[in-house]
């Protein structure tokens, strides 16, 4: 229901609004772009050290199953282009440039243009006192917050860091309607997702976000708030309050842990909710030079689903929604959300001497993972459930990685995987669901 | 972990680069430690002295016309110029004979040479090749080039 309305107002918006909506986004063009180009052309710009390059990325993916007719191709090609600029400053401090722009092509669009980075960085070491370094972010940059759960995405914003020995703090904020659609993956609501599948749309949800984190030692405090900008349609704002640390067990041993706890607001027509939901988890990794730098890792995430617990408690848990999703599989990948998630990696290097040589630039990994429901129902983007079914368990997936780097400008990665689905007595799945392959090619080379 | 292993290396860089400018005239590294711009007669006697082409005791002005001799010579360039982390990457990338990837076999210079640097880590932070070069970071970078010629992991 909700869907079905919110992807009619989205059609609407899209026949009827897109160029205008881009025409009025085009005129709050970023102040933060006129600072940096009026910064780049003045006579300081002299100062300036420049350097520019190149890349071409390449990833072909493949995908095969009995329930598909044939097998499925899709390749992306990415040509980049980037441009910097370093000035120094007395003090030691620096301030950094950067543009970075591509093209790509893909099996479902021709080409595509896009402002990858566009950011100033300055770095000042000692303006907060003693031993401290502040530095300011300001343009089209990365926002992540501290897990990498939540966001992991470029957007049009700054960021504040301030960081001391004894633990660092960081603000920002940014405008996610300035990115181009087929490249954002800032995806919450139905009608977010239904935009990303039409081509009416030029531009990503229209969504402002605040971050705030401070870290002292190993422990993590953080809190971020996204707000969705468009009115006319369903909309979700949300907020995430969250807590991670690590801890050292052993020489090459660290324990990872995480809660996050979200609420939220949501507008279906004239009906409002609120939310609250959670994610939790905790890992171990392991790294060891002495033994072919062997890297290990074990970890377990719980998002929750939704919980009819309003006569138990008062009030229900939810389904928990990231403002981007984490990838968490080669062939299955669903989202975190109503979701256990369980993997186990490992990867070294075979070739790996005491001395360096070449064998050193080969690396080959095998991982584990294991999906299940948080809570049995249908989860309504994932295909052939088996309605009687009470298991949990969605399936397991395998997956076989080699990378190699050929020369330090070209790097070779190919990585197979199986999904074998939970279905039967055993699994949440029926037995239409078949397994599933995938080969993954990527070569990435700078020029 | 990390920072135990770095200590170690530098303290095995600076061996190296002890080693490698024993005897050399104190007054020529401290005048090349002094500099803020690094002068192409700082690099061309850095990089011929580390690599055993010239005498340590040799003047930097006479390092400019052995390194014009073996052909590492950089056009229109006076002995008191500066030069750029480009072009003393390409002079490191020479000297220690590195093979370098794919676009410097291609067009071996100053521009995919500094890639280069960065990509072994031989340069730490930026690398930009235009980017100018205290005499301090040269001697940095030497002591990690040599310790990577050494085949030591960076």
């Amino acid at each position: 229901m909700t869907a079905s309305g919110s992807g009619n107002s989205a059609g609407r918006r899209g026949a009827t609004g897109a160029p205008a909506r881009v025409f009025t986004r085009m005129r709050r063009f970023p102040f933060v772009l006129v600072v940096v180009l009026m910064t780049a052309v003045s006579p300081n710009a002299v100062t300036f050290d420049w350097d520019w390059g190149g890349l071409l990325d390449n990833t072909t993916i493949v995908r095969f199953s009995e329930m598909y007719d044939d097998a499925e191709w899709t390749q992306k090609l990415q040509i980049g282009l980037w441009g910097a600029g370093l000035r120094r400053l007395d003090g030691g401090g620096t301030i950094e440039l950067t543009g970075a722009g591509s093209y790509t092509y893909t099996d479902e669009r021709d080409y595509i243009f896009d402002v990858d980075l566009l950011r100033a960085v300055g770095r000042f070491p000692g303006a907060m006192g003693s031993r401290s370094m502040l530095q300011a972010a300001v343009g089209r940059t990365l926002f992540r917050d501290p897990t990498g759960l939540i966001l992991d995405h470029t957007a049009d914003g700054g960021t504040v860091r301030i960081s001391y020995p004894w633990g660092r703090i960081r603000a920002g904020a940014a405008y996610t309607g300035l990115l181009l659609s087929p490249n954002s993956s800032i995806r919450i609501s139905g009608p977010d997702y239904q935009e990303l599948s039409s081509d009416d749309e030029f531009f990503g949800p229209q969504r402002i976000i605040g971050l705030l984190d401070v870290t002292l030692g190993g422990v993590t405090l953080f809190t971020l708030a996204q707000k969705d900008l468009r009115d006319d349609g369903d909309t979700i704002d949300t907020q995430y309050f969250g807590i991670s640390g690590v801890g050292r067990l052993g020489r090459s041993l660290y324990w990872d842990n995480l809660l996050i706890v979200s609420t939220g607001q949501t507008e279906i027509g004239a009906a409002e909710d609120t939310l609250l939901s959670f994610v939790a988890g905790t890992g171990l990794r392991f790294f060891a030079e002495e033994l072919r730098f062997s890297r290990a890792s074990l970890r377990a995430l719980y998002a929750s689903p939704f919980l009819p617990l309003d006569d138990d408690l008062g009030f229900d848990i939810n389904e928990f929604k990231p403002i981007t999703e984490p990838t968490l599989g080669l062939v299955f990948n669903p989202r975190l959300s109503n979701l256990i998630f369980t993997e186990l990696e490992y990867s070294l290097r075979p070739f790996a001497g005491p001395q360096r040589t070449n064998g050193d630039m080969v690396r080959v990994g095998v991982a584990g993972r294991g999906f299940f429901r948080g809570y049995t129902g249908d989860i309504d983007y994932i295909d052939k459930f088996d309605p009687d079914s009470d298991s949990l368990y969605l399936g397991t997936e395998l997956e076989l990685a080699i990378s190699a780097r050929l020369f330090s400008d070209l790097g070779l990665s190919l990585r197979s995987g199986v999904f074998l689905p939970g279905s039967g007595d055993a699994g949440a799945f029926s037995d239409e669901r078949k397994p599933e392959w995938a080969l993954r090619l990527d070569l990435s080379s700078a020029f | 972990m990390m920072q135990h292993a770095r200590a170690v290396l530098l303290a095995a860089c600076l061996v190296l680069l002890a080693s490698a400018v024993y005897g050399q005239s104190n007054e020529v590294i401290d005048d090349i430690l002094r500099q803020r711009e690094l002068t192409y007669a700082g690099a061309s006697y850095l990089v011929l002295t580390a690599t055993g082409r010239v005498a340590d005791d040799v003047a930097p002005q006479q390092a400019v016309r052995e390194l014009e001799a073996v052909g590492w010579g950089i056009a229109q360039r006076g002995p008191s110029d500066a030069v750029t982390l480009g072009d003393y990457a390409y002079l490191l990338m020479q000297a220690f004979e590195f093979r370098g990837g794919l676009m410097y076999r291609i067009a071996p210079g100053p521009r995919y040479a500094a890639r280069e640097i960065a990509a072994l880590r031989i340069a730490e932070g930026h690398a930009l090749v235009g980017m100018r070069l205290s005499g301090e970071r040269a001697l940095r970078l030497l002591g990690r080039a040599m310790a990577y010629a050494e085949g030591e992991r960076l």
